[in-house]
């Protein structure tokens, strides 16, 4: 099976670890992988700023680059909601639904494609899983505290096999961090309201890392907490999967 | 100004606003319990769903089936193309029955077409009945949720209010003293009315029948007591049979408080003995929204608030920061319809986490409405000019990856090197609240392209 | 034009009959056996309270032993068992301003919200249920059905010009979300299933 890797954006000039991260436990997974070079962005902050011409050209450029992958895998649930929910309707067509149905967010094709064994390594920390609302209520990779349709979560399927890893429990466990993409700079008061109020419930949870499938929450609320003196790591789940090793 | 502005001056009193939040994330876990307390939740969302969007579709027809069979009761049925209209058509049945005292339980229908201060400025006085209405009515102003319309106030500024207008005791914040004062005054508007105007929750229209819920009981009292009855409705709350009505009402109240009913859900047909009752159907848009692909599914809406109470942006800045009839998610892409670049702000005032989506006992596609309204509206939009020019620019990068790779790199290295100060000041709404974002000194595709090679 | 030709107009024209029947919703049965039980905890949730009686019989000895009704100043009844003491002269509706207690008699009542069916024979009937503090409700043990579905399956909702489901007294939460029974409305309410 060959994958094509996609790294967001964000990922790629922000966050490097994370899409090393993915990679390594892709590869140990045994399937071929391959960062196509030519990809850049999926174009979701551009769609939701209100550019739905410009995000259909690069949903299209994007399908191009991935052409010919078996499986399209992201370490990111929002980017995957792009790809999976949002171009069959910018583009219509074949060619768009043919990549929606081959795209996956990484936790959820290890574990329900590749059914990789969770890890096993030590992790004894408190470990507070912050549901991003892309997988939970775009991709129904959990069950909304709300009811709607719902899937199993991978994310804490593949978490549970650690070594001494608690999960905390939060009072609201998954109300969104305000990021929202254009949303964090239109709006950023409301934003960083939603966000500390997601840092004052994992802290008052006893949390010491906080944990997603999507990088974008989780450079928010990081920036967030360094700025307001919360100290709580923050690492994105392919972190926490690859381990020690990487 | 925008919606960003009112909830940044909504936030700047923390505790209100953490008291307000909680306020409304009690009423959504309140309606989660009552919701999973029903098996058939979801097949009855799909069944409203499905009803809703097939009376707009056969809209004319239903409408006058509905006059048909009203008429056939002995209701009088007038319609009205805008709220003008609407207004005029009211005025004018209050001034043939020479009502000038008249009493109005819920509407919202009758706050998007200004119909109070329409009335009163031609010497009608028109007092409001639901509780919550009675309250903003009182402090002239608009209500900031369709189902709780004094949620954005403390018990105290209530007693406050009441001590100046109803003469209650200095002090008293009570909720049960101050709801008994309110309810000895509006006995006393109920006995004295001449009209009592309601709204309508559904138009069943195979019968001809309106239905109205409350927990008060107030729609009651003001139709019982006055001889004339005026019931104002956009078309589009009609439903085909009386048989759908369980599938409405086993939902409206779940969602809106947690209920599993309304303490009235109150059905007319035709006037009381004695009385007269006349239906006024109301389009002021609604047929133009329709007409829209991408937004007709608004209008499948029963407002019920339960997007309003999930959604985290409401819950933080309150009804009145979008400055509209009907705030929150639904408001947000009913209101650019009627005023675009007044209300451009609004589907921006969202993170799209799709919460709402979710509660929606209609499974309106609310962020999916959200975010064509974004592309749709230009002026007024946040950023405006540069906004566009911005997106331009984006796609321009986006489409060249060593243009985004350079463009990446020229940027971590200027935050690497310019002083914090520069980067993080008022101007930049990033650092209003945030660090700045970490600047690692290569990006992935640079350091795979060298592991690669 | 017309108000009512350009409306229809902008909704494409008026129509004699819809293109497709409406969908039918086919609700699943519920398999609780205990109605009155259910019945009882919904109204309860509502504030309401629901009394099960065995007989015509029982219905009499219970209107006799309410020392409440007995004390009554004003007193409506639409229930045969009771000789009605109205105020007198009744004109209008308003001339039950100070009505104590009603006593109404219902037709359907549902276990899933704890509302019952009452469809007021006038007016006069219609404001006493509002307007009195106290409501009792009687209707029969055997028309309790499970839910909304089948309550309405048997219905006339247009069979007089007012009907109404009651389940619960009158309340508010519109002050700070507190709770408080008996808005504008009766202050209590009872339903006695016969």
């Amino acid at each position: 099976m060959r994958v094509g890797l996609f790294v967001p954006c964000h990922v790629d000039q922000l966050w490097p670890e994370v899409g090393f991260a993915a990679l390594a436990l892709l590869e140990r997974a045994g399937v071929e992988v391959e960062f196509p070079a030519a990809q850049t962005c999926c174009g979701q902050a551009l769609l939701s700023a209100g550019g739905r011409s410009e995000a259909c050209a690069l949903a299209a450029r994007c399908v191009r680059v991935f052409d010919g992958y078996d499986a399209v895998v992201a370490p990111s649930a929002s980017c995957i909601a792009m790809l999976r929910v949002h171009y069959p309707e910018l583009l219509g067509g074949a060619d768009a639904e043919a990549l929606a149905a081959r795209s996956y967010e990484l936790c959820e094709f290890l574990h329900g494609v590749l059914r990789v064994p969770p890890p096993t390594h030590a992790f004894p920390h408190r470990v507070a899983l912050h549901a991003g609302c892309h997988a939970l209520r775009e991709l129904r990779l959990g069950h909304p505290s709300e009811g709607g349709p719902a899937g199993e979560d991978p994310v804490r399927a593949l978490l549970a096999g650690l070594g001494g890893i608690e999960f905390v429990s939060l009072t609201r466990p998954d109300e969104c961090c305000g990021f929202g993409g254009v949303f964090s700079t239109v709006e950023p008061e409301v934003s960083c309201r939603m966000g500390l109020d997601r840092l004052d419930d994992q802290r008052a949870a006893r949390a010491e890392v906080v944990t997603s499938s999507d990088p974008s929450c989780l450079l928010h609320l990081a920036a967030l907490a360094r700025r307001n003196a919360r100290d709580m790591q923050i690492l994105h789940v392919a972190q926490i999967l690859a381990g020690p090793r990487t | 100004m925008s919606h960003a502005l009112r909830a940044a001056e909504f936030l700047r009193d923390a505790e209100r606003a953490r008291w307000h939040d909680g306020s409304l994330w009690s009423l959504r876990e309140k309606r989660d319990r009552a919701a999973a307390a029903v098996p058939d939740w979801e097949s009855l969302r799909e069944a409203a769903a499905a009803l809703k969007r097939h009376v707009l579709a056969e809209l004319p027809f239903y409408l006058t089936r509905f006059e048909e069979r009203a008429q056939a009761h002995g209701a009088v049925v007038h319609w009205a193309r805008d709220a003008a209209e609407h207004n005029q058509i009211v005025e004018g049945l209050l001034r043939e029955a020479g009502a000038r005292r008249v009493v109005k339980s819920k509407s919202m229908l009758t706050e998007e077409c200004g119909l109070n201060p329409h009335l009163e400025a031609r010497g009608i006085e028109i007092v409001d009945t639901d509780l919550g209405e009675r309250i903003v009515q009182l402090r002239h102003e608009r209500p900031s949720h369709i189902v709780m319309p004094a949620i954005h106030l403390r018990r105290q500024e209530i007693g406050a209010l009441f001590h100046a207008e109803l003469g209650t005791p200095e002090g008293e914040s009570d909720p049960t003293a101050l709801t008994l004062a309110a309810r000895h005054d509006l006995r006393a508007r109920f006995l004295g009315a001449q009209a009592g105007l309601t709204g309508v929750n559904f138009a069943i229209a195979e019968t001809g029948g309106i239905v109205v819920c409350t927990n008060e009981g107030n729609a009651d009292l003001g139709t019982v007591l006055p001889p004339l009855h005026i019931a104002c409705m956009g078309i589009e709350k009609l439903i085909p049979r009386a048989a759908d009505l369980p599938v409405f009402l086993r939902l409206l109240a779940r969602s809106a408080t947690g209920q599993a009913q309304t303490a009235y859900t109150s059905h007319f047909h035709g006037p009381r003995p004695g009385g007269a009752l006349h239906i006024v159907l109301v389009d002021n848009g609604r047929s133009g929204l329709r007409a829209r692909a991408e937004f007709a599914e608004a209008l499948t809406c029963i407002r019920c608030g339960a997007c309003m109470n999930t959604c985290p942006v409401f819950r933080r800045s309150g009804g009145h920061s979008y400055d509209a009839v009907i705030p929150g998610p639904i408001g947000s892409v009913l209101e650019p319809a009627r005023a675009p670049s007044a209300h451009a702000s609004l589907p921006y005032a969202c993170s799209l986490c799709g919460s709402c989506r979710d509660v929606c006992p209609v499974r309106i596609d609310l962020p999916k409405q959200l975010l064509a309204w974004r592309a749709e509206l230009s002026q007024g939009a946040p950023g405006g000019a540069l906004r566009r020019a911005g997106l331009r620019v984006a796609r321009f990068a986006f489409q060249r990856p060593r243009v985004y790779a350079l463009v990446g790199a020229l940027a971590r290295r200027v935050a690497r090197v310019l002083p914090e100060r520069w980067l993080a000041g008022r101007w930049n709404p990033w650092t209003r609240g945030r660090a700045l974002p970490p600047t690692p000194p290569h990006s992935f595709r640079a350091l795979y392209a060298r592991r690669r090679r | 034009m017309t108000a009512r030709d350009a409306i229809l107009r902008a909704l494409g024209g008026a129509a004699s009959a819809s293109s497709a029947p409406p969908p039918v919703y086919a609700p699943t049965p519920d398999p609780d056996a205990d109605l009155f039980a259910r019945f009882a905890a919904s109204l309860a949730a509502a504030g309401g309270t629901a009394r099960a009686l065995d007989s015509a019989g029982a219905l009499a000895a219970a209107l006799r032993a309410d020392a409440h009704i007995g004390a009554a100043r004003q007193l409506w009844s639409s229930l045969r068992e009771v000789v009605p003491r109205h105020p007198e002269p009744l004109r209008a509706p308003h001339d039950l301003a100070s009505l104590d207690v009603a006593l109404l008699r219902g037709e359907w009542a549902v276990a899933e919200s704890g509302a019952v069916w009452w469809a007021p024979r006038d007016p006069l009937e219609r404001a006493a249920g509002f307007l009195a503090e106290r409501v009792v409700l009687v209707a029969p043990r055997a028309q309790l059905v499970a839910d909304l579905h089948a309550a309405y399956a048997r219905l006339d909702v247009g069979a007089l010009p007012y009907g109404c489901f009651v389940s619960g007294p009158s309340k508010t939460a519109d002050i700070e979300q507190a709770l408080v029974i008996g808005a504008h409305g009766p202050r209590a309410l009872e339903v006695w299933l016969v």
